[in-house]
């Protein structure tokens, strides 16, 4: 007879658990109540004992990944005689202390029985309850746990960092042509606009430390990465992308990270979507045409930059007037990290940057 | 004076009866595998909600109800599986309860956390840690004002000690001398936090002088040390000398929760406490008696399992309560209307 093994409701907030490995390999026998599988839960990893005897026959999830409570994740099968399910005798016997190495996925994805059932941890549960049907009958959308966690942050944002604007443009002329030239020298790799405003950004950090503080209750924390963010809208959700050390990169190479990073996360790699640390963010509204913009800081950054969209404008050259290709910058900056004159500052030689690639 | 009475229990073992000790033997088993079987169903994801267990302080529920008659009262915490076993309630009324449904022994609305059976003499746990305490001496007025000869075992954890309740529930039970056994089963840690971190004092029955009374740390892990010094706490209550403060020193083989993987433990404290689990220390005494095999053992094991699996199976398929059942018991009869 064959049991289903679901995935138990071990977490303490979430409705989804990440496995760390498989401890019995499929084939193998094992026993009621044997550690079968380690799991990650929001708040400590754990061993997960066997609810049933037998043979593994299957497993339908991969170490590393995350697996919705109550998902099928095994299949046992018991030994064909029906006798009464015995527990583990009370000689209180070391466990099997089994070392199996993680095991491919077998073909069986699509089974009717390994359907996610939808909440079915108890504090999943307990929100949808919470939060069921309005009673005029207006449509709603249960936001996932990634959405709430980034709904969570960005009210913290908005609610506990004193925000201020500072908006100024920046002649995009050399980028444009740095652009082109690049890719007269490679066709094959377009950079991406966001890859010069990493590098522009990353390049005015290094001469303004003290952007580089977080702020922590009473004093100001040194951060000790260098990465930059990037924000992306992946299908509808949000992701800051960590590019790492961009200072002693090319261009190319930054739009070379950043598309790597958008494809990690299209994967589903956990790891690529867990929040790293980063100095600051850049959002760039700019294909979408937007002229300017202000956004929200992402905790615990000192600030965040917003590009609008690089167009040709008229523009004061001296006593002449000529068409220049501009593009609008905004830097929403922590007050309690630097004041606008430093903050000033630093976007100026953002521009500076920007204009000399 | 520890040493002595060891001593002198160890001399009474011979003249314990032998059902006395299976009995002993077949209700610590009972809980033990009472527990690791809801372990599974938790896992399962037959049993909602998360579930605190007991396995490894088997000794100290069992030492102190055998010393108790059935209509003295208990008082539990969110850790009650063992208590409620101990003083005589079923693993079907319990396993009923635990599935929600309607036969359960509170009808399915306490679940695992609010255990109980008044007629069994326990009073559905109380999960706020320290909160059963108050409770417990007001019953114990109520004994006491009434001139019954009953009396009332109030158990909670060490963490307890630190609460306010603590404080005034042992206060009051003290300058009204009631006939309590506070059961303190002192199992190292309050939820993750050891309790060395958290008190200057960690032999928890010392505070007991602090109120005027007699307190007294037993090896929690030994069932006839524990029925022992119970009787003994017990009998002073009944004579009008409570209360009484028992501190039983033993250790969880689980986590604080089905949540918790007890990371907190250190491998060599586990190794020390494993070695003495209640159950071994018990099996290997009654193996010393001409009269007791290991056959006997293994027949009220499987006794046991069957018991078990049964209630399971009356569990899984018994009825729901409905939903004209919602506000029986939840208010007054007068009101009810």
């Amino acid at each position: 007879m064959d049991v289903e093994i679901r995935m138990p409701d071990l977490s303490t907030t979430g409705d989804e658990v990440t496995l760390i490995r498989w401890m019995v390999e499929v084939g193998q026998t094992v026993g009621l109540g044997q550690p079968l599988l380690e799991i990650e839960t929001d708040k400590a990893s754990m061993e997960v004992e066997s609810v049933a005897a037998g043979i593994l026959k299957a497993v339908f999830a991969e170490a590393g990944n995350p697996v919705a409570i109550g998902q099928v994740i095994a299949v046992i099968e018991k030994p064909g005689d029906k006798s009464a399910a015995s527990l583990p005798s009370l000689a209180v016997s070391a466990a099997v202390a089994s070392t199996a190495r993680a095991i491919e996925t077998p073909p069986a994805l699509t089974r009717p029985g390994n359907n996610v059932k939808p909440a079915n941890s108890m504090f999943a549960r307990n929100k949808l309850a919470r939060e069921s049907k309005p009673v005029d009958g207006s449509q709603e959308i249960v936001l996932n746990a990634t959405q709430r966690e980034l709904a969570r942050r960005l009210q913290e944002s908005k609610l506990t960092i004193p925000h201020y604007y500072l908006n100024t443009s920046a002649n995009a002329e050399r980028l444009v042509a740095e652009r082109k030239a690049a890719y007269t020298r490679n066709p094959a790799q377009k950079i991406l606009w966001d890859a010069f405003f990493v590098l522009a950004a990353a390049r005015a950090l290094s001469a303004f430390d003290r952007m580089n503080y977080r702020f922590d209750k009473d004093r100001l924390v040194r951060r000790t990465t260098e990465a930059i963010g990037v924000a992306a809208d992946i299908d509808g959700d949000l992701y800051v992308l960590a590019i790492d050390a961009p200072l002693a990169q090319t261009p190319e190479q930054v739009s070379a990270q950043i598309v790597a990073r958008l494809a990690q996360i299209r994967e589903g790699n956990p790891a690529a979507k867990k929040l790293q640390e980063t100095c600051m963010t850049i959002t760039n509204l700019g294909s979408e045409g937007i002229e300017s913009f202000m956004a929200i800081i992402n905790p615990p950054e000192s600030a965040v930059l917003a590009i609008g969209k690089i167009a040709p404008t008229v523009q004061a050259d001296g006593d002449q007037i000529v068409v220049q290709q501009r593009v609008s910058l905004s830097l929403s900056v922590d007050h309690r990290i630097a004041n606008g004159k430093y903050a000033a500052a630093f976007l100026g030689r953002i521009v500076k940057e920007l204009e000399s690639f | 004076m520890q040493t002595e009475q060891t001593q002198s229990i160890s001399d009474q073992q011979a003249a314990y009866p032998r059902d006395f000790l299976l009995g002993l033997y077949e209700r610590m088993v009972l809980i033990r595998q009472f527990e690791e079987r809801v372990k599974l169903l938790f896992l399962e994801g037959s049993m909602p909600g998360t579930i605190h267990q007991s396995q490894g302080q088997e000794a100290s529920a069992l030492g102190v109800c055998a010393a108790l008659n059935i209509d003295d009262i208990i008082t539990s915490t969110h850790r009650p599986h063992g208590h409620a076993l101990a003083k005589g309630l079923t693993p079907e009324e319990m396993m009923l309860e635990l599935f929600g449904k309607a036969d359960g022994c509170c009808k399915g609305k306490g679940g695992s956390m609010h255990m109980g059976n008044m007629a069994k003499g326990m009073l559905p746990a109380i999960a706020i840690v320290g909160g059963g305490i108050p409770v417990a001496a007001g019953i114990a007025l109520s004994f006491k004002m009434r001139k019954r000869s009953q009396v009332v075992a109030c158990f909670f954890g060490e963490g307890a000690t630190n609460e306010g309740a603590f404080h005034e529930g042992v206060n009051l039970a003290a300058i009204w001398s009631l006939p309590i056994v506070f059961v303190c089963e002192n199992n190292l840690y309050g939820a993750s936090t050891a309790i060395s971190k958290v008190t200057r004092v960690p032999q928890v029955s010392k505070r007991a002088e602090a109120y005027g009374f007699r307190g007294e740390t037993v090896d929690g892990n030994d069932v006839l040390a524990v029925y022992e010094a119970t009787r003994q706490a017990v009998e002073e209550c009944r004579r009008g000398n409570g209360p009484v403060l028992l501190e039983l020193l033993t250790y969880r083989r689980t986590g604080h929760s089905r949540r918790d993987p007890a990371h907190y433990q250190a491998k060599d404290e586990q190794e020390y406490w494993f070695a003495r689990d209640p159950i071994v220390l018990l099996t290997d005494r009654l193996l010393l008696r001409q009269d007791i095999s290991g056959a006997d053992l293994s027949r009220i094991e499987s006794g046991v399992l069957e018991t078990i699996e049964s209630a399971v199976e009356v569990a899984r398929s018994a009825p729901l309560p409905t939903p004209d059942d919602l506000t029986a018991d939840v208010f007054a009869t007068e009101l009810q209307n």
